[in-house]
């Protein structure tokens, strides 16, 4: 690959070696990045805030600084974007929410501050869903994101511009974060792939809460590679986080390249078979991917824990509680400034009792010690992220019968790092996909794993063109 | 609805608006309007619902929550 292709269709891992190697200039990637975003973004409402003067000065700084032999490492020069929820200094945090509108970030979010000192060129601010739980919603200061594949489809959420403009071919890498799945649902929803870490692997601070101790800050980008090259720039203790981790781990990027061969990969078939039967298409397509890990020489087996439905339940009971702690002040005193359906997601908060609530975090220890003897038998677990493919967005009854069809809830609730990642395409052109969930502190051997299927399955590479079809 | 009156001539759509609201004041969401209150009636079938999912909670005292999360 090479600098006269199109710098917008580069990976980041691609963009990161030219630009240190002098052969792809930061403006000139910027600049590339911001004509397509002219020509796509009106029709998917990626970006809520862009920031073309923030970029510019930056790839120009960085730039310079790689002139002079000053090169920071694999992120310096490459453009990025945040989900509207993590704060930039300086710049509003509106959770894409007329209650926020006009609040401004004191600081950066310690993500933002890696990215910052890492060099990587800030573009700015992603759509969310308001609060990161009420959407796709039509009732809010800015439009929902849209499907880049087939824009009158929903773009999963709640990190819905992340996936919407990685997809497009809008930034290399944009950041997300993840309560019951919002990073692997977009991620799924548009063709891309999204890595959850590992509970307190990055930090949250300087993030909007949603449920404090299901939440997870996480990059969404094209390739595996992608991914674990931007969790290795943002991941570390944080000491000003409560539930960052302090504990050494290898990194995201670490084994890329070695393959599948000897490595024992459990398949959660219940979850998508028994339990919530996805539909076939997806099914067929994690069947198909197992195959290929199979041909690769990994060791299939099946597996089993509790019911896809038990974790969806104590998930909801601790993200509604914790969220109702969140929100309660402004939903008693403004809830008309709330998006309608981010009211009605807030809501059943107010009705679990402290014993209940404190009964879903027992069960929760419970459950996630069950889960984690799994990894005595096998190296990872590979099962469906979305039962779906996009619904449509203007279909409210469909977008809500579609919510909670999904697997990706019981990896917030244990813990342990998940990955999203594409695996085809269905007959109505919209994308497929999976998880690959390894050991907690184990996203080197998760990313392995996906970076092996990303090669076996070799799917065309292409950007989502919402402007063309 | 069925447009049957009490003996104070409310419909029953006023008396379920009526009983909403005291849930609503109840919750301190005294400021929903009527939009509101029928989500609020949603959300509380909502988390009815998570509830019976949920099922019989039969866990030891010796099982305690983790007081600080962690995974692994």
């Amino acid at each position: 690959m090479n600098a006269s292709h199109d710098p917008c269709a580069l990976s980041l891992a691609e963009a990161s070696a030219l630009v240190r190697g002098r052969s792809l200039s930061p403006v000139r990637y910027v600049e590339a990045l911001l004509e397509r975003i002219a020509k796509v973004d009106p029709a998917i409402n990626a970006f809520l805030r862009l920031t073309p003067e923030i970029a510019l000065e930056q790839a120009r700084l960085a730039e310079a600084e790689i002139a002079r032999g000053g090169w920071r490492g694999p992120l310096h020069g490459v453009p990025y974007a945040l989900k509207d929820i993590v704060d930039y200094a300086g710049l509003p945090t509106t959770a894409h929410s007329a209650i926020l509108r006009d609040s401004v970030a004191q600081g950066d979010a310690e993500v933002t501050r890696r990215l910052r000192e890492a060099g990587a060129v800030f573009m700015g601010k992603l759509s969310t869903h308001e609060f990161a739980i009420g959407g796709p919603c039509f009732d809010l200061p800015w439009p929902p994101a849209r499907n880049p594949w087939n824009r009158d489809h929903f773009c999963g959420g709640s990190s819905s511009g992340s996936g919407a403009a990685v997809a497009a071919g809008l930034v290399p890498m944009a950041i997300g974060t993840d309560t019951g799945g919002s990073i692997r649902n977009p991620a799924t929803m548009c063709g891309v792939v999204g890595l959850k870490p590992t509970y307190g692997r990055v930090s949250r601070r300087g993030v909007l809460p949603l449920a404090w101790s299901l939440d997870h800050v996480g990059p969404l980008t094209r390739t595996v590679r992608d991914a674990a090259m931007s969790l290795d720039a943002i991941a570390g203790w944080d000491p000003r986080d409560p539930g960052s981790a302090d504990r050494a781990a290898a990194p995201a990027a670490s084994l890329l390249g070695r393959g599948v061969r000897g490595l024992r990969v459990g398949v959660l078939r219940h979850f998508y078979r028994e339990d919530m039967a996805a539909d076939d298409e997806v099914s067929a397509s994690i069947e198909q991917a197992v195959e290929l890990l199979a041909a690769e020489g990994a060791r299939i087996c099946e597996v089993r824990t509790e019911p896809l439905q038990r974790y969806a339940a104590v998930n909801r009971v601790i993200l509604t509680s914790e969220a109702w702690s969140v929100h309660a002040r402004w939903l008693r005193e403004r809830p008309q400034d709330y998006g309608a359906l981010t009211r009605e997601r807030l809501m059943p908060g107010a009705f679990f009792s402290a014993g209940e609530y404190i009964d879903a975090l027992r069960m929760r220890t419970k459950m996630a010690a069950a889960f984690n003897a799994l990894f005595e038998e096998v190296d990872v677990v590979v099962t469906a992220s979305a039962h779906d493919p996009a619904c449509r967005i203007d279909d409210p009854a469909e977008v809500e019968r579609t919510y909670g069809r999904q697997a990706r809830a019981p990896f917030n609730l244990t813990g342990n790092p998940a990955l999203a990642m594409p695996t085809g395409f269905s007959k109505a052109g919209l994308p497929l996909g999976l998880q690959v969930v390894g050991r907690a502190f184990d996203e080197a051997t998760v990313c392995r794993v996906g970076d092996a299927l990303e090669s076996a399955l070799a799917l065309p590479r292409r950007l989502a063109d919402p402007v063309a079809s | 609805m069925a447009r049957t009156r009490d003996e104070d001539g409310m419909s029953e759509a006023d008396q379920e608006l009526q009983g909403a609201r005291a849930l609503a004041q109840s919750l301190g969401l005294a400021k929903l309007d009527e939009a509101g209150l029928r989500a609020l009636g949603r959300a509380q079938q909502a988390a009815a619902a998570r509830r019976s999912t949920l099922g019989p909670v039969v866990l030891d005292p010796a099982e305690e929550p983790a007081h600080v999360y962690r995974a692994g």
